[in-house]
């Protein structure tokens, strides 16, 4: 109780748990990437999404079980459940889009790959930018305020480009069947820096929780 | 041991109310919110309960006399004066206004001492000055709360900078400042459960020595009622309290045990109910700038006035009617 050893040993599972939500957003990433290259996805970064997403599963479950044996005040401990579960419907949402990417196969057109690419790979950096907030809220609980901004300009951007693709999307000369599953694509795609601002909002009500 | 003895059972049982009533103002917000276990809880306040009787309690035994001559008081005067007490904490209870069995306890002891001394021969000062005090309580309670707020959470807010380590603060908090409550509570409300007991004699000729006695065993007695019947009290008022988060429960808690311990010093048993309503005030000026709920904070005010007057005249009654119909408690 006094030396906070579970408070502790959950900080070190919910950090392995931000690596592996990262793995999965990663492993989605490079699947993308692959199929806009290959026009077809590669079965050993979609196993390793599976993977990814799958560890972050059981370090959720780990943690929800520490909290479950007293880590934290309860007062304490919802936060950090909401948090979890927030950062875990990351992967999730990877998962998710990826197995529609591979299951539906779309042919994507040339004027909207980099833009995949790009809103992928800024909600990459958009996680990476979550996780300093978490750092943040067990080193400098002062900085959660600042970088939590941070997470929102970047998630303002990520719903910039999203909305310039659905619209380019729209735009186009596909058929209505194609524009849809196109459209489906993106939106999944921005849920994901959607989520991470979630996440952020989260870490920041802790913050107002935590300041006397 | 005689019958004149075994009256202490008046006494025992006002100190057994006292530990079951007044455990909610220390831990009661920590055990209803589930913080702390219940069972810790009432461990932590037997055992610095007892602490605090019996290292500071003992020196108020001495001044807690309103009649003319110390040791004056029969067995049979104090245990109607515990009697009385606890009729009017029973009744006024009853009427859902809020009592303080410490202030009820110095009616009672007030209504003897006038049976017995008449009016003139009553310390009308010492009296005067606890009422003074019992004024004073929830006011000086509301600033230093206030105070404590704005200090711990400067302290807080500049020192302890990661997650954990607040979690951690509010909850050591918690569990040391209600030790300290503890303590307090027994330093301070421990003489209202035996003091009639100790000046009839009881425990000997009215000496530090069997101060010290009295002082045990009314805090034995407060320790068995929080540990055996704290615990409704502790969940109802806890919950029923003005939503605190952990570190302004702290606060007040903290508060409370200080006011509790400055009465000690003064020798003035108060109501550590008061204390709590006083920060709770405190609390609220804080966070939101304005008294909370007036029409509540009245029936307050308006039980806690009531309270001693009613035990003095509920004391005096018994008295008279035991004189009347001459009956003899073997004294």
């Amino acid at each position: 109780m006094i030396f906070a050893r579970k408070e502790n040993r959950l900080r070190e599972i919910c950090v392995d748990h931000f690596s592996s939500v990262r793995e999965a957003l990663l492993a989605f990433s490079e699947l993308l990437d692959s199929y806009l290259v290959q026009a077809k996805p590669s079965p050993g970064l979609l196993s390793r999404l599976h993977a990814a997403e799958g560890r972050a599963d059981e370090r959720r479950d780990e943690i929800l079980t520490l909290l479950h044996g007293g880590a934290f005040m309860p007062t304490n401990r919802e936060d950090y459940v909401v948090l979890v579960a927030l950062v875990d419907g990351i992967a999730n949402q990877a998962q998710s889009t990826g197995n529609l990417l591979v299951l539906t196969l779309p042919p994507v057109p040339d004027f909207l790959r980099q833009g995949l690419r790009d809103l992928c790979r800024g909600a990459v950096n958009i996680f990476d930018v979550l996780t300093s907030v978490f750092s943040c809220l067990n080193a400098d609980i002062s900085r959660v305020a600042d970088r939590a901004r941070e997470v929102s300009r970047l998630e303002s951007e990520s719903d910039r480009l999203e909305w310039d693709l659905i619209r380019e999307i729209t735009d186009s000369d596909c058929d209505r069947a194609l524009k849809r599953d196109l459209r489906e694509i993106v939106q999944d795609i921005g849920k994901l820096a959607d989520l991470t601002e979630d996440a952020a909002s989260r870490l920041k009500l802790m913050l107002i929780k935590q300041s006397f | 041991m005689g019958w004149s003895h075994l009256k202490i059972i008046g006494g025992l049982y006002l100190g057994w109310g006292i530990g079951a009533n007044d455990s909610a103002n220390i831990f009661g917000t920590a055990v209803a919110t589930r913080i702390i276990p219940y069972r810790l809880a009432t461990i932590l306040i037997a055992v610095f309960v007892v602490l605090g009787a019996v290292l500071q309690g003992p020196a108020q035994y001495l001044s807690l006399d309103f009649s003319g001559e110390a040791g004056d008081t029969t067995s049979t005067e104090a245990l109607l004066a515990t009697l009385a007490t606890a009729l009017t904490v029973t009744v006024i209870t009853w009427l859902a206004i809020p009592a303080s069995t410490s202030q009820a306890a110095v009616g009672g002891l007030m209504g003897i001492a006038v049976s017995s001394a008449g009016l003139g021969g009553v310390h009308w000062d010492r009296f005067g000055a606890m009422v003074v005090c019992w004024a004073l309580n929830p006011v000086l309670s509301a600033v230093v709360c206030y105070f404590f707020l704005f200090l711990l959470g400067k302290i807080v807010n500049r020192w302890i900078r990661t997650a954990i380590g607040r979690d951690r603060f509010c909850l050591l908090g918690l569990l040391g400042f209600g030790c300290y409550g503890a303590y307090a509570l027994g330093a301070n409300n421990v003489v209202v459960t035996t003091a009639a007991y100790f000046h009839s004699g009881t425990f000997g000729p009215p000496t530090l020595t069997s101060a010290r006695w009295a002082a045990l065993a009314g805090s034995l007695s407060i320790a068995v009622g929080a540990l055996t019947y704290s615990r409704k009290v502790m969940t109802t008022v806890g919950c029923r309290v003005t939503p605190l988060n952990p570190f302004s429960a702290l606060c007040v808690v903290l508060t409370s045990g200080v006011a509790l311990n400055i009465f000690t010093l003064l020798h003035i048993p108060i109501s550590s109910s008061q204390a709590v309503v006083g920060s709770l005030i405190g609390v609220s000026v804080y966070d939101r700038g304005g008294f909370g709920n007036l029409g509540e904070l009245l029936k307050i005010f308006s039980g806690w006035l009531l309270t001693p007057f009613v035990a003095c005249l509920a004391a005096l009654f018994l008295a008279w009617g035991a004189h009347h119909l001459h009956i003899v408690l073997l004294s």
